[in-house]
């Protein structure tokens, strides 16, 4: 289902936003590569700017706070960033669909799931109005709500059925890449479950390339092919699922898998990573990292380290294990 | 079996139908005041439709044998000093009293909707350079700007509504920019937009529809305003000309006979003040219905 295709390379990604306290730097240097039909986690506590990363695929960031958007975004050979806006319209929900965090409010309250619906397909498509509506229908019924329901307001809807509302609209243009911002952090679990399993079948069926926001490791294990574990808005570990989470290097990365509870274990407390993410309008010189880190060394501070292979496509961004280190 | 399953389906598509207005429509219900001024407000509207079959008597034709009746069988109200039947004039005058304030209020909140969106949508330079305006024109006191209006342009029908509309600009510009502010945060807006939505179709579909609530109150108790604002030029003269009958003028004919003939002035009088308080109950009310934060 993976082909090797690339669908979307980002390069050098910088994003910031005005503040009263000065410039934040929400987004710093990202590269990525996503394949065709692979699905790429993005990992991070929040603030870490995945979500900024997101919105500037798609260029909703919020206009009067943005500063800057820098970089190269290249979908099908294209670059996002040069395009107008007339042409990131047709782009936005035909190419790239975007399923938000809180289906609560990301549906609008005072009209129908269905005619929301019809307008998605309505703004891409040439059909009639018959047509929308029952490629609309279909939609509704792919992702597990009767057809009946299609006139019915969101309020009438559970958190689940609404996201699975959500997920019908990103879908119903046939997207080749769906970006999913923390789809699940809003449900309760069983139900976050049965979303993520039904997220998992149709990109299948449809065969659309993901970009998972999350910040539950949980959520990577079960669906994501490759990971990006981003931290102050830079990447710090990338790699496949397998070595991130089997052979991670990353003391961040470290970091967030102690801090899941073990289930065979009798913990009173919680390992924590100690501190909070830094001040996005000053870095810490060095690696960003390194206020917080259990391994810091000297250099750590005045260094920004590069990004260091350690696998075939895995890299980390960390002195630790290298020469370099300097004595302990 | 699969009967019965229909049935309950249709019966719940009918309750989808009316949705959310079917909520407000069942909370205004309760609201007996408003009830009742929606009701006296119909059968304004109704008379005023079909003045031509309602009323007894003509509005312009003079009879002067009867001059200065005093209310009777005949004449319910009675007649003015032309002899022409009060109660005839009245059902006329309801057409031009609440279609002008409709139709003022209309194009008030046509023009204010558009500034005030493109205002509270795009922000910035274009909100400052609208708004600013919005506030040149708060300054310019509302009655001599429609008397400016009529005096300059002529005391035709759609010159007072333009008159009478044109000063409420401003208030409606403000309001939507408000709630075109307060809503365009939402995630839905965010999502529209991540659909490949357009400016105009998010606001016209998204946004404007969220405010809805305050706009219609707020264009209830225009409706009263502007009924106000055309009766208060009629009666200094400014506007329609008789012999067309509208409440306004007819109070200010009126005038003169107020010692021997008070009836004369009082049926319009009283007219003019139900209709005002039957619009402002009604606004109240919609406002307690539409209101989230007062369903029970």
């Amino acid at each position: 289902m993976e082909s090797n295709r690339e669908l979307m390379k980002i390069k050098n990604l910088s994003v910031s936003y005005k503040s009263s306290n000065g410039t934040v730097h929400a987004v710093r240097n990202l590269s990525l590569t996503i394949k065709e039909g692979e699905t790429f986690g993005l990992v991070g506590e929040t603030g870490a700017g995945k979500t900024t990363a997101a919105l500037s695929i798609l260029r909703i960031l919020p206009e009067i706070s943005t500063e800057s958007l820098a970089g190269q975004i290249i979908f099908n050979g294209e670059d996002l960033l040069k395009k107008s806006r007339k042409e990131m319209r047709k782009i936005r929900g035909k190419d790239i669909a975007m399923i938000f965090q809180d289906p609560m409010t990301s549906l609008d309250p005072v009209n129908t799931i269905g005619s929301q619906i019809e307008e998605m397909i309505q703004l891409h498509t040439h059909l009639t109005k018959k047509e929308i509506r029952k490629a609309a229908e279909q939609m509704l019924e792919t992702v597990g709500i009767r057809k009946e329901r299609f006139s019915d307001y969101p309020y009438q809807f559970s958190g689940g059925m609404k996201q699975r509302v959500v997920i019908a609209m990103a879908l119903s243009c046939n997207p080749k890449l769906i970006i999913a911002d923390e789809p699940t952090t809003a449900l309760d679990v069983t139900i976050q479950a049965q979303i993520l399993e039904l997220m998992r079948g149709l990109k299948e069926k449809y065969k659309t390339a993901m970009i998972m926001i999350t910040h539950d490791l949980g959520v990577v294990a079960d669906i994501c092919d490759t990971v990006a574990i981003i931290y102050a808005g830079q990447i710090v570990e990338y790699g496949t699922v397998e070595e991130i989470f089997y052979s991670h290097q990353h003391p961040y990365t470290e970091g967030l898998f102690h801090s899941i509870p073990d289930i065979d274990v009798a913990q009173s407390k919680l390992k924590v990573i100690e501190g909070v993410l830094p001040d996005p309008t000053a870095f810490p010189s060095g690696c960003s990292f390194h206020p917080r880190c259990p391994y810091v060394k000297a250099k750590c501070s005045q260094i920004e380290p590069d990004n260091r292979n350690v696998g075939n496509n895995h890299f980390v961004k960390c002195f630790r294990g290298t020469s370099e280190e300097g004595c302990d | 079996m699969a009967d019965i399953d229909k049935k309950a389906r249709d019966k719940t598509k009918i309750i989808n139908i009316f949705g959310e207005t079917n909520e407000t429509w069942r909370r205004l219900k309760k609201n007996k005041t408003a009830v009742f001024s929606l009701f006296v407000l119909i059968i304004l509207a109704v008379l005023g439709i079909f003045a031509d079959f309602v009323a007894p008597y003509s509005y312009f034709e003079q009879n002067l044998h009867d001059l200065l009746q005093a209310p009777s069988r005949a004449h319910w109200l009675g007649t003015d000093q032309y002899g022409r039947d009060i109660l005839s004039r009245l059902i006329y005058g309801t057409r031009i009293s609440l279609s002008v304030g409709l139709i003022a209020v209309g194009l008030a909140l046509f023009a204010g909707g558009i500034l005030g969106s493109v205002a509270g949508f795009y922000g910035k330079r274009i909100d400052t350079l609208i708004m600013r305006f919005m506030d040149i024109m708060l300054s310019i006191p509302s009655v001599l700007l429609a008397l400016a209006i009529v005096a300059t342009f002529g005391t035709s029908l759609p010159n007072l509504m333009l008159a009478t509309g044109i000063s409420t600009v401003p208030g409606y510009a403000r309001l939507i920019r408000a709630s075109i502010l307060s809503n365009k945060e939402h995630e839905y807006v965010e999502a529209a937009r991540a659909v490949g939505a357009g400016d105009f179709e998010i606001i016209t579909k998204h946004i404007l529809p969220n405010c809805l609530a305050p706009i219609l109150v707020q264009a209830t108790f225009g409706v009263a305003t502007a009924i106000l604002t055309v009766a208060g030029l009629s009666f200094v003269g400014l506007g329609l000309q008789p012999p067309i009958a509208e409440w306004g003028s007819m109070l200010s004919e009126a005038r003169g006979y107020i010692r021997d003939y008070s009836y004369m002035l009082i049926s319009p009088a009283v007219t003019i003040a139900l209709t005002v308080f039957c619009l402002n109950t009604l606004g109240d009310g919609l406002r307690d219905a539409l209101d989230p934060k007062l369903r029970d």
